[in-house]
């Protein structure tokens, strides 16, 4: 069993499956593996089964309530859910913050039928490095135990590379669902910065942070954004504006559609020597869709990368400031230096980083007359040994911050492994509110491959069953 | 129409011949026909701080790279940009999240009126000197001070604020404040041209010397 929410939500209709079957065969999986690869905080195994039971009796029923009704789905523990507790990851949080019950994304998704399996890892807060000095799991990748899922949304990418879960959410700051996307081979979306509204997550950097949707195949992202994306007047971003069909443009035909390609090289002194050669064929199953490829040079890609890291670090300090000036030790190392780093942000800084972001938006836009989408690299890399994680190892790798500075849709697809066989991830990019065109591509490129649909071995056995 | 004083941190400190000539305002304002009432700005004593955090941010925002040739400022410019960078952006942010309960307080305060009333300024104009300082009744404070502390508030909730002369005191002029809901610039001059019709405090000019 290793299908995609497409291939299960068939399946449920033809009678070839049922909601409380899948629900069980992701909670063998997590049983088998979840002690070694730290894809939980919290499980929910009796309200996922009846809710899988409900989901069974509606559908047979004739009540369809479209393509997540009874597909188990983990939440980042950073989201609050009626189930639980929300804990952040982290000793500092008031576990009271999570009594306002589901925050309007798991409402959504609730109503759409989808079974919530649990809470899952997280870096602390959403930033830092694990520490195993703290009481909780230390998310490792399926496919390679030595080495990390990358983060932030650890278990909610884990968790789907190891078929724990159908799909999950994440949450975006800096790049915390391309980056565990990219290292665990499997798909992510960071759609466009107030598409899907934030009230009752725990907040990083405010004016960076998104909810989106993690999962095997790009089909399988656009359907929950289909359901996750919509206003909600209690964040204060969250953007009034119709929900495009994402699912109506998945033809895979990418024909006339123009794509800069960014390989980014020059910017980050991690790049795997294998990365040009996967990227390149990666560029060519999306030529042979049909797109018009061009190269591109992405503006001001060191000062908008900085606008994010400087930002967030400012608002991710604002916050944390009197908890982390009394619980110092109560944070976990690798988030309070990383947070702590937010106290030396002049607000001139500040200021000029909401100045600078202003510029890239109209060079970004510009850039985007030429061409439709946009492609780098998700991460110069593959996943980090877990021996030898530093923060700013991390950041140097990856791709994704400077579209967290800029509010564009980034979605990060599999696009090969490493010679050591990590998985590498190829990050497509649409303009504001043109997820649409975002699915489309990463739909046409996964049709033309199967990078998406590879399992780890440590779980071929039992997904195999 | 009904205009609400500002009672509380905004008034209760000017140099006293300022204060009575604002209390005769007020009362030349009531005669045009227009009730005032009392209302209060509870936490407006922290408004003109929180109005700076964001003036200084913004300035260096700017103004970084003059930092350099601060030596070429004068006094107060320098002493400006040099406090500038001890603002942190944390501070700033906060600011910014305190600002809509600022204008929530201005909100609040003009229920029922069309209008809020302030003095322009608690104090006279500064004299001309190396270092200006301005009596406020008892005791001398900044002239920056004295002259942001009823200013800048309004500066922070983004209201609009019309001042006009109400008097001369010692042969300089004193002012009153109006301030209005956001985009309701029509009724402050509504009010201020039924106060300028019942009195002259804006006829009066200056004793320019004749060879000037």
């Amino acid at each position: 069993m290793y299908m995609t929410i497409t291939d299960a939500a068939a399946a449920l209709r033809t009678g070839e499956t049922t909601s409380v079957a899948l629900t069980e065969a992701v909670i063998a999986v997590a049983d088998a593996h979840d002690g070694e690869l730290g894809v939980f905080l919290a499980r929910y195994t009796d309200t996922a089964l009846a809710a899988a039971a409900k989901a069974d009796a509606e559908l047979a029923a004739g009540i369809d309530l479209g393509p997540l009704h009874g597909i188990p789905l983990g939440i980042k523990d950073i989201i609050a859910t009626d189930e639980g507790e929300t804990t952040a990851q982290s000793l500092v949080l008031d576990r009271s913050w999570g009594d306002m019950g589901d925050a309007p994304v798991v409402a959504r998704l609730r109503a759409a039928g989808a079974v919530i399996t649990g809470k899952t890892t997280t870096m602390e807060y959403a930033i830092g490095t694990p520490d195993p000095d703290k009481p909780f799991p230390i998310p490792r990748n399926p496919w390679s135990t030595e080495h990390w899922t990358g983060g932030s949304s650890s278990g909610t990418g884990g968790g789907v590379a190891a078929g724990m879960f159908l799909g999950g959410l994440g949450t975006d700051t800096g790049g915390s669902i391309r980056f565990p996307a990219t290292n665990c081979g499997i798909t992510g979306m960071k759609q466009t910065f107030g598409r899907v509204p934030k009230y009752g997550c725990v907040p990083l950097g405010y004016s960076f942070d998104h909810i989106g949707p993690m999962a095997r195949s790009a089909q399988d992202c656009a359907a929950m954004l289909a359901v996750l994306a919509g206003h909600d007047p209690r964040d204060a971003t969250s953007v009034d504006r119709p929900v495009d069909d994402y699912l109506g443009g998945l033809t895979g035909s990418l024909e006339g559609v123009r794509i800069g390609v960014d390989p980014l090289l020059t910017h980050s002194s991690q790049n795997v020597p294998e990365l040009t050669a996967v990227l390149d064929a990666a560029v060519a199953e999306l030529r042979a869709a049909g797109a018009v490829v061009s190269t591109v040079e992405l503006p001001l890609y060191a000062e908008l990368k900085t606008v994010t890291m400087v930002g967030l670090a400012a608002e991710a300090y604002a916050y944390h400031r009197p908890d982390l000036q009394s619980r110092w030790f109560d944070y976990g190392a690798g988030t309070r230096m990383a947070v702590a780093t937010g106290a030396l942000v002049p607000a001139g800084d500040y200021v000029q980083m909401q100045r600078v972001r202003r510029v890239g938006k109209r060079k970004v836009a510009e850039l985007f007359a030429d061409v439709d989408l946009i492609v780098t690299p998700t991460s110069a890399c593959g996943a980090a040994p877990l021996a030898k994680l530093t923060f700013d190892d991390i950041i140097d790798a990856l791709h994704t911050p400077y579209w967290n500075a800029m509010g564009n849709p980034a979605m990060s697809v599999p696009m090969g492994f490493t010679t050591d066989g990590l998985p590498l991830g190829l990050q497509i990019v649409g303009r504001p509110f043109e997820e649409a065109a975002v699915f489309a591509a990463g739909h046409a490129y996964q049709q033309r491959t199967d990078w998406h649909l590879r399992a780890p071995a440590l779980v071929a056995d039992l997904l195999a069953a | 129409m009904r205009v609400g004083r500002v009672r509380g941190h905004l008034e209760e400190e000017m140099h006293p011949a300022v204060a009575a000539a604002y209390e005769a305002a007020v009362a030349e304002l009531a005669a045009t026909g227009v009730e005032i009432v009392d209302v209060e700005l509870p936490t407006f004593d922290l408004a003109a701080a929180a109005g700076w955090w964001i003036i200084y941010a913004e300035m260096l925002s700017l103004h970084e790279g003059h930092a350099a040739f601060i030596e070429d400022r004068d006094e107060m410019g320098a002493s400006l940009l040099g406090a500038a960078p001890f603002v942190s952006a944390a501070d700033y942010l906060r600011a910014l999240r305190l600002r809509p309960l600022f204008q929530h307080e201005v909100e609040v305060a003009l229920e029922g009126c069309t209008a809020l009333l302030t003095p322009a300024m608690v104090a006279l104009p500064p004299v001309i000197a190396p270092e200006m300082f301005v009596d406020v009744g008892g005791r001398e404070v900044s002239w920056l001070e004295a002259g942001c502390r009823t200013q800048v508030p309004f500066n922070l909730t983004g209201s609009p604020a019309l001042v006009m002369p109400s008097g001369l005191v010692d042969g300089m002029p004193v002012s009153i404040q109006l301030v209005g809901r956001p985009r309701d610039e029509a009724s402050l001059f509504t009010l201020g041209a039924a106060y300028q019709r019942a009195t002259t405090h804006h006829l009066r000019r200056p004793p320019v010397p004749a060879h000037a």
